[in-house]
C-alpha cells in the first residue's frame, strides 16, 4: 500500500485543449499552463496587442480566501501601496481594489473584493499562502484555500475596453475604472472580477471567472473580438508591472 | 430613364465610381455606389415599389426617410425592408410584396374597386357566418392582406453585436441642434456619445442650399456646407462618440437609450439626454394623395441632395406655412420646375423666399384647396379649387407636399415629459420637463435658425451640468414661448373632400372611414385608433398620428387639447429580435475532467449549463462495471461549500430538519434542506473535516440558489460563519464497485481498509501525489469512494485511477448508468423525485426529522406535517411486464390519475423494469398493484405494476457497508 | 425592467444582475398558528407604492441588501444592508 508521492503531479488550466489547439508551449512539463504560442501565432500577437487586442491566460496562481469581520484588517498589513487615492504604501482598506501585495517577502496581490472578502494571489510555487493560511484563521478570519478555483486571463491593448462593454452591461471604461480598480460583474452571462490593470501604455485588464466556464469565457471573448482584432497570446505580451502575479502596475 | 441621374447635385452619398447590379422581381437593376434600393430602381425610371395593405393601390417613395411604408420589399428572403434607407449591394435579389400576379398588374386591386365591402371594421361585421367557413375566409384574407412574407427556412447571415455604452450625455440627433449641443456639451467637459440615424451629421441642412444663420461656425454657410463643416468639428472632438447610421428606438428608465446600429444593438446609459429628433412634413389630405410621385418635400429633395435623382421634372408645391415656401426654393435650385405653389392660407406671406418664386415664374394660389390628385400608376396633376372658388387642374409630374413641420415628439413622451398643444403652432411640443432630459432644435417647434442655435448650445450646456445653465435655458424658453406668441393663428382643419384622401397609408385609412367610425360610437382617439388601426402599421404614426389627430378633432368639432393623442410606445423604428437578443451567449460550463471524457468517447448531455457525459458507448457494459467490479464517474458538477466559522455547527441544524453540530470529525452525514413550508429544497451530504469546518456538497443544479439561500439567512443575522462556494475548486469523482477498495488502496497511504475508512467517513490526505477529500459514501448502491481534489490536480487523480484501475477491468460510467444504478437503490433524486409540494415524509425520508429542538426552519411545517400524515408518498414500484413507462406517467385507478411516475428505468442488472413513483398514502403497501400508464399523454395505453418499498438491489445495504 | 438598483457595494447596475427577494417580513416565533404562518409564507402585502424588498447581487458580489422602492415608478429611493424600521406605511420590517 504505497502511495505515489513522489510522482510530479502535472496541473492543467482549465482551457489547456484551447492552449494545445494554438500550439502552446508549456511553463514545464507539469505545469501546463502557456507560456506563448507557436510561431504562426506568435508572429500575430505584437500587431494585435499594438492596433487590436491580446488575451492570454496567466498563472498558475495560488489562491487564498480571507473571509470574515477580520479578513480586511488582516489583508491590510500586506498590501504594499497601489491604494486608492494615491495613498504610497502601508494598509489599504479601500474595498473594490486591487493592489500589490508583499505577502511574507513573496511579490503577490490583495484583491479586496468586500468589506469581509479579501482574495490573496501569489505566483504558484511560493509557500507564502501556505503560512498565510494557517497564520490568519481566527474567531474572525476564515482562511480557505481556493487555488485552481479560478481561471486568470489578461485582456490588454486599445480595442480592450471596447471587447469588454460588449460583454459586460457595468462600467468598465477607463474612465470609470481607474488602474486598480476592481469590479464584480458578469461578463457574457457568468460573474467575474474585472480589474483594470494596463498594460504599459496600452488599456488592459485581468479577468477571474470560475474555473468551469473557463473555456466559455475564452471563446466569447474570441468571438467578440475577432472584429476588433483579438489574438490570443503569451502572458508576456499583455503583461502589466506585476501583472503576472495579479498585482496592479 | 437616364436623364433622372443628376450631376449637379452630385448626391452626397454617391460613390459614382462603383457601379452596383441588382434584381428587383427578377429584372437586373444597376445602381451606383451609394444608392439605396429605392433610389437605384427610381433613378432607373420606376414609380411604383409597392401595393398598400388593404386596397393593393400603387405606391411610390414618399419620404425617402425610412418612415412610411410605401417601399417596403423584400431583400434576399428577408420582408419588410425599407427599400429608402436600404444601400444596395451587389447581388441583391429583391422583390416586391403584396402583389399578385405583379408588381405593376395587381389582380388584388380589385379589394380597391370594391372598396365599399372593406369599409373601417369590417371584419368586425363580415365573414363571420357561417362560422365554419372561417378558417377559408382567414386563408383568403391572409392571403389578400398582408406584407412580406416570412421564410421560416430562412437563415439570414446576420451576426448580431451588443455594446454597453455610458455616458455623461446622449444627444440623439445629429443636425444642426444636436451637433450643436453635442459640441457645446463636450466642450464643458462631458462624455457624450452624438447618435445620428444618416451615414454622415447635418440632418436637414443636408437637403437645404440657403444659407444658415445664427452660430457663427456656421454663418453663411449654405445648408450643404454647414453639414459638412459640423460633422468635422464633431469628428475633431475626442469627447464625443459619434454613432452613424443608428436609431435610438426608446428611451427608458434611468438614462436607458436603446439604439439599433446595422445589426448592432446599443445599451447607452447616460446622466442626460438631449433629444434633438427634429420634425416632419406630413402627408396633405385631398383625395388619392397616395398616388406615386406624391411625395413629401423633404423626400424630393433627400432623393435629390443624397442620391443626385430627380423623381420628376414638374412640380406642384401643396403648403399650409412658409416652410413650403422656402422648400419651393429649394426645389427651384434644385433645377425642379416648380408649376404652381398651392397655400391653404389666403395670403402669400411678405417673407424672401416668395419673391424667389415669383421670379421663378411659379403659379402662387394662396387661399386654394387642393381636391384630388390625377392619374393612377403616377400623378399627372392636381384638381384645385382657388381662393375664388374657381376648380381647375394644373398639370404635374411631381407633388411637394411641404406642410408645416410637426415635432417628431416620440421620445420626449417615452422619455416621460408631457406634451402641450401649442396653439399658435397647432402642434403639440414637449414640455421642459426633468433637467435630465432636454429638447432642443425643431422638436420644439422652432423654425428660426437664430434660436435654434442659441437653444441648442444652451441644452448642451445644461446636459453637461454647467452652473448656471439652467437659468439662461428658463430664459430662453421664454423667448422661444414669445416666438410663438406672435404668430398669425393657425387655419383651422377642413374635413377632405373625396372619397379617399388617405390619413393612413400603412392600413389604408381614409377620412371618409374616420368619420364613419366616430359615427359608430368610437369618438375617442384612442378606441377609434384601434377600432381603425390608424397609426398601428409599420410606420407607427409617424405620417398619421397628427392627420388622424387633427381629422378626429374636426369631426368631432372639439379642440386638439380635448381630443389628444394616442401613447407613444417603442421602438421607433422597426428592429428585428435577433438584433435584440444580441449575441448568442450561452454559458456553458466544464469540468476539468472533460477532455478525458471526450477522449473515451462519451455522449454529452446538458445539465443546466453544465456538459455531462451520458454514456461511453455501452450503458449495460458501464452498469456491469460498476457491480462486479470498479467505475468511475465524474461527479465534480456537485455544489460544494466550505462552511466554517465558530457558529459553523449551529448554523447547519438552523439549516436542516436533522442535527450536525453533534456530527463527529471525520464523519460524514445525509443532509436534505427544507424551506419554512417544510418543501425539500435540496439534498447531499456534510462532512465535518474539522471543529469548526463542515464540507457540505449541494445538488448539481442547485448550488446557486443554496448559496444565495445560506447568505440570505445570514445577511441579517450575527452568526459567526464564512460559507465559501468552492465547487470550482474541487473536482469530484466516485470510485464505486467490490474492487474500488483495491484500487484506492494502491495510491494512498490513508488507511482504507474497512474498519480504517468505514461506511460515512470522512479523511483528507495524498491520493495519487494529489492532496484529496475522501467521503466514503454510496449513492449506486457498491462501496463507494467519493474524492475531492483540486481541479488543476484532477486529470492527473484520474488518470492515476485509470491506470491503477486497469487490471481489473475499470470503466469509467456516466450519467445514465448512474440514474439506473441509483434507481436499483430506490435513491431519490431531488427535483426530479421531488417537487415544489414534496415533503421529507412523503419523500420517504422521515426518519432525517430530528424535531426535538427549540427552532429550525420548516419545524413548525414538519410539525403539522406528523400530525396530518402525508397525503402522498413516494415508493418504488416494478412493472409486471417489459414495458418501461416514460418519466412523468401518471398511475391511474378507474381511468383517473392518483399518482405520478418520476423516475423509470430498466435494469439489466434486475431483468425488469423499475421506477419511483408518488401514490396517495394508503396505496404504498409491499406487494399492492397499480396501474402505470406507459405514456405521458391523458390517455393511451397502460400496464400492470406492483409497489415495492424496499430497494430492489441488496436491500439490505451490506454491499455499500462492505 | 430598465432601471438601475444601486448595490450597497459596486453601485448601480442593471437589474438582471439581481435576483428579486420578496418583501421584507418577519418570521414568526416557533409554536405559531397555523394562519400565521401560512400568511408568512404565502401571503404578499404587494404595494402599489413604496415597498422595502431583498435584492441579490447575483451576478456580482452575491450580497443580500434590501431596497425601498415605489412600485408604481420602480424610483429606487434608498439601498443598505439593512434599511431602518418603517414607522408607517405597507411593507412590515423583516
Amino acid at each position: 500500500m504505497t502511495s505515489q508521492s513522489a510522482t510530479l503531479v502535472t496541473r492543467r488550466s482549465a482551457i489547456e485543449a484551447e492552449h494545445i489547439e494554438l500550439g502552446a508551449r508549456w511553463l514545464a512539463d507539469d505545469i501546463h499552463w502557456p507560456a506563448g504560442y507557436g510561431e504562426a501565432v506568435a508572429t500575430a500577437t505584437g500587431a494585435a496587442v499594438a492596433l487590436g487586442a491580446g488575451l492570454a491566460e496567466i498563472g498558475p496562481l495560488d489562491e487564498l480566501l480571507l473571509r470574515g469581520p477580520g479578513a480586511l484588517a488582516a489583508a491590510a498589513t500586506h498590501a504594499t501601496g497601489g491604494a486608492g487615492g494615491g495613498a504610497t504604501g502601508g494598509a489599504t482598506t479601500t474595498v473594490g481594489r486591487a493592489v500589490a501585495a508583499d505577502l511574507l517577502g513573496e511579490p503577490g496581490a490583495i484583491w479586496l473584493l468586500g468589506p469581509d472578502e479579501v482574495l490573496l494571489l501569489a505566483p504558484s510555487g511560493g509557500s507564502a499562502l501556505r503560512t498565510l493560511a494557517s497564520d490568519l484563521a481566527t474567531d474572525d478570519v476564515s482562511a480557505i484555500e481556493m487555488t485552481g478555483s479560478r481561471t486568470s486571463l489578461r485582456l490588454a491593448g486599445p480595442a480592450a475596453p471596447a471587447i469588454l462593454s460588449e460583454l459586460c452591461p457595468a462600467n468598465t471604461t477607463p474612465a470609470a475604472m481607474a488602474q486598480g480598480d476592481l469590479v464584480q460583474a458578469p461578463l457574457g452571462g457568468v460573474r467575474a472580477f474585472i480589474a483594470r490593470q494596463d498594460a504599459g501604455a496600452q488599456p488592459g485588464y485581468t479577468i477571474m471567472v470560475a474555473r468551469d466556464e473557463a473555456a466559455y469565457v475564452w471563446e466569447i471573448l474570441r468571438r467578440v473580438g475577432a472584429p476588433h482584432g483579438l489574438a490570443p497570446v503569451g502572458p508576456a505580451a499583455v503583461s502589466g508591472v506585476a501583472a503576472a502575479s495579479g498585482g496592479s502596475s | 430613364m437616364a436623364d433622372r441621374r443628376l450631376s449637379d447635385p452630385a448626391g452626397d452619398e454617391l460613390r459614382r465610381a462603383e457601379s452596383i447590379d441588382f434584381r428587383f422581381d427578377g429584372r437586373p437593376h444597376t445602381g451606383v455606389g451609394g444608392d439605396t434600393i429605392a433610389s437605384a430602381l427610381v433613378a432607373d425610371g420606376l414609380d411604383i415599389l409597392s401595393r398598400s395593405f388593404k386596397y393593393h393601390r400603387p405606391r411610390g417613395v414618399l419620404c425617402a426617410a425610412g418612415r412610411c411604408p410605401n417601399c417596403l420589399v423584400q431583400v434576399n428572403g428577408e420582408p419588410n425592408v425599407r427599400a429608402c434607407v436600404t444601400p444596395v449591394v451587389p447581388a441583391m435579389v429583391v422583390r416586391s410584396q403584396n402583389a399578385w400576379p405583379s408588381l405593376g398588374l395587381d389582380l388584388l386591386s380589385l379589394t380597391d374597386r370594391f372598396d365599399r365591402f372593406f369599409p373601417i371594421g369590417f371584419y368586425y361585421k363580415t365573414f363571420i357566418r357561417p362560422r365554419r367557413f372561417w378558417p377559408l375566409y382567414e386563408a383568403v384574407l391572409r392571403r389578400i392582406a398582408g406584407l412580406g412574407r416570412v421564410d421560416i427556412t430562412a437563415r439570414p447571415d446576420l451576426h448580431p453585436r451588443k455594446r454597453h455604452l455610458h455616458a455623461d450625455v446622449a444627444v440623439v440627433g445629429g443636425g444642426p441642434a444636436g451637433c450643436l449641443a453635442a459640441l457645446e456639451a463636450a466642450g464643458a467637459g462631458a462624455r457624450v456619445v452624438l447618435v445620428d440615424d444618416g451615414t454622415r451629421l447635418g440632418g436637414h441642412l443636408r437637403m437645404r442650399s440657403r444659407e444658415v444663420t445664427g452660430d457663427a461656425r456656421l454663418a453663411g454657410l449654405p445648408g450643404v456646407d454647414a453639414a459638412r463643416r459640423l460633422a468635422a468639428l464633431v469628428a475633431a472632438e475626442p469627447r464625443i462618440e459619434h454613432l452613424a447610421g443608428a436609431t435610438a428606438i426608446g428611451i427608458y428608465d434611468d438614462g436607458l437609450v436603446g439604439i439599433t446600429q446595422g445589426s448592432t444593438f446599443v445599451r447607452l446609459r447616460a446622466g442626460r439626454i438631449v433629444l434633438a429628433a427634429g420634425a416632419a412634413e406630413r402627408p396633405a389630405l385631398f383625395h388619392a394623395n397616395d398616388r406615386p410621385g406624391i411625395m413629401l418635400a423633404s423626400g424630393i429633395l433627400r432623393l435629390i441632395h443624397l442620391h443626385g435623382v430627380r423623381p420628376g421634372r414638374r412640380a406642384i408645391v401643396v403648403t399650409d406655412d412658409d416652410h413650403g415656401w422656402r422648400q419651393a426654393t429649394e426645389l427651384i435650385a434644385a433645377g425642379i420646375e416648380v408649376a404652381a405653389i398651392v397655400d391653404t392660407r389666403s395670403v402669400v406671406p411678405e417673407i424672401a423666399e416668395a419673391a424667389t418664386v415669383r421670379a421663378a415664374g411659379s403659379e402662387m394660389l394662396p387661399g386654394a384647396t387642393v381636391l384630388a390628385a390625377q392619374g393612377r400608376s403616377r400623378v399627372t396633376g392636381l384638381r384645385i379649387r382657388g381662393g375664388d372658388g374657381v376648380e381647375r387642374v394644373i398639370a404635374a409630374d411631381l407633388v411637394a407636399m411641404a406642410t408645416r413641420p410637426e415635432p417628431v415628439v416620440t421620445l420626449a413622451a417615452q422619455a416621460g415629459l408631457s406634451l402641450a398643444f401649442e396653439e399658435r403652432l397647432a402642434e403639440w411640443i414637449p414640455v421642459a420637463g426633468s433637467a435630465d432630459v432636454v429638447v432642443t432644435g425643431h422638436m420644439t417647434g422652432l423654425t428660426d435658425d437664430e434660436l435654434i442655435a442659441a437653444g441648442a448650445v444652451l441644452s448642451g450646456r445644461l446636459a453637461a451640468g454647467r452652473d448656471g445653465a439652467g437659468a439662461a435655458h428658463a430664459h430662453h424658453a421664454e423667448q422661444v414661448a414669445a416666438a410663438f406668441a406672435v404668430l398669425p393663428d393657425p387655419a383651422p382643419t377642413v374635413l377632405p373632400a373625396g372619397r379617399k384622401p388617405f390619413v393612413c397609408l400603412c392600413e389604408d385609412v381614409t377620412a371618409k372611414e374616420l368619420v364613419q367610425g366616430v359615427a359608430e360610437g368610437f369618438d375617442s382617439l384612442e378606441t377609434l385608433k384601434r377600432y381603425s388601426t390608424v397609426t398601428m402599421g409599420p410606420c407607427q404614426g409617424k405620417q398619421c398620428h397628427g392627420n388622424a389627430a387633427r381629422v378626429t378633432a374636426a369631426i368631432r368639432g372639439v379642440s386638439r387639447t380635448t381630443t389628444g393623442l394616442t401613447t407613444y410606445r417603442p421602438p421607433f423604428q422597426p428592429v428585428p429580435l435577433a438584433v435584440i437578443a444580441g449575441p448568442h451567449l450561452h454559458p456553458v460550463r466544464r469540468t476539468a475532467l472533460h477532455d478525458r471524457h471526450e477522449a473515451a468517447g462519451a455522449t454529452w448531455m446538458d445539465m443546466g449549463d453544465w456538459k455531462r457525459p451520458l454514456h461511453y458507448g455501452d450503458i449495460e457494459a458501464e452498469c456491469r462495471a460498476v457491480h462486479e467490479r470498479v467505475g468511475l464517474i465524474d461527479v465534480s458538477t456537485l455544489g460544494k461549500l466550505d462552511v466554517r466559522g465558530r457558529d459553523a455547527g449551529e448554523f447547519l441544524d438552523w439549516l436542516h430538519p436533522n442535527r450536525f453540530s453533534d456530527l463527529k470529525v471525520g464523519r460524514i452525514r445525509y443532509r436534505a434542506m427544507t424551506d419554512d413550508a417544510g418543501i425539500i429544497l435540496d439534498d447531499g451530504t456534510v462532512a465535518r473535516l474539522g471543529d469548526d469546518r463542515y464540507f457540505v456538497t449541494t445538488g448539481t443544479g442547485s448550488l446557486d440558489a443554496v448559496d444565495g439561500w445560506l447568505r440570505w439567512w445570514l445577511a441579517a443575522s450575527d452568526r459567526r460563519v464564512d460559507v465559501t462556494n468552492v465547487t470550482a475548486r474541487f473536482a469530484a469523482m466516485n470510485l464505486a464497485g467490490p474492487r474500488a477498495r483495491d484500487v484506492l488502496a494502491g495510491l494512498t497511504d490513508v488507511d482504507v481498509s474497512p474498519d480504517g475508512l468505514r461506511y460515512l467517513d470522512a479523511r483528507e490526505g495524498l491520493v495519487a501525489g494529489v492532496p484529496a477529500v475522501i467521503l466514503r459514501i454510496g449513492f449506486v448502491g457498491e462501496l463507494a469512494y467519493e474524492l475531492h481534489a483540486p481541479a488543476d490536480q484532477a486529470v492527473h487523480l484520474w488518470d492515476a485511477l485509470i491506470t491503477a484501475g486497469a487490471g481489473v477491468g475499470i470503466r469509467p460510467f456516466g450519467v445514465e448508468a448512474q440514474r439506473i444504478l441509483r434507481l436499483e437503490k430506490q435513491h431519490a433524486i431531488v427535483g426530479q423525485d421531488t417537487d415544489a409540494l414534496s415533503d421529507p415524509r412523503g419523500a420517504s425520508m422521515g426518519w432525517l426529522v430530528k424535531a426535538d429542538r427549540p427552532d429550525f426552519i420548516g419545524r413548525d411545517a414538519l410539525a403539522a406535517l406528523a400530525e396530518r400524515g402525508p397525503r402522498d408518498v413516494l415508493t418504488g414500484f416494478e412493472m409486471i411486464g417489459t414495458a418501461v413507462p416514460a418519466e412523468g406517467a401518471a398511475v391511474v385507478r378507474d381511468g383517473r390519475p392518483i399518482g405520478r411516475v418520476t423516475s423509470s428505468k430498466w435494469s439489466t442488472t434486475l431483468g425488469k423494469a423499475i421506477g419511483l413513483a408518488w401514490l396517495p398514502a394508503e396505496d404504498v403497501v409491499e406487494d399492492g398493484q397499480i396501474t402505470v400508464r406507459l405514456g405521458t399523454g391523458r390517455e393511451g395505453s397502460t400496464a400492470l405494476a406492483v409497489v415495492r418499498t424496499a430497494p430492489f438491489y441488496d436491500p439490505e445495504g451490506t454491499r455499500v457497508r462492505s | 425592467m430598465s432601471f438601475l438598483i444601486d448595490c450597497p457595494l459596486c453601485g448601480p447596475r442593471e437589474t438582471g444582475e439581481y435576483r428579486y427577494g420578496g418583501e421584507l417580513q418577519t418570521r414568526p416565533l416557533p409554536d405559531s398558528p397555523v394562519s400565521t404562518w401560512s400568511a408568512y409564507l404565502y401571503e404578499r402585502t404587494n404595494v402599489a407604492g413604496i415597498e422595502r424588498a431583498w435584492w441579490f447581487h447575483r451576478a456580482g458580489c452575491r450580497r443580500w441588501f434590501q431596497v425601498e422602492r415605489d412600485t408604481r415608478t420602480n424610483e429606487v429611493i434608498r439601498v443598505g444592508w439593512t434599511l431602518p424600521a418603517l414607522t408607517t406605511g405597507a411593507g412590515a420590517d423583516g
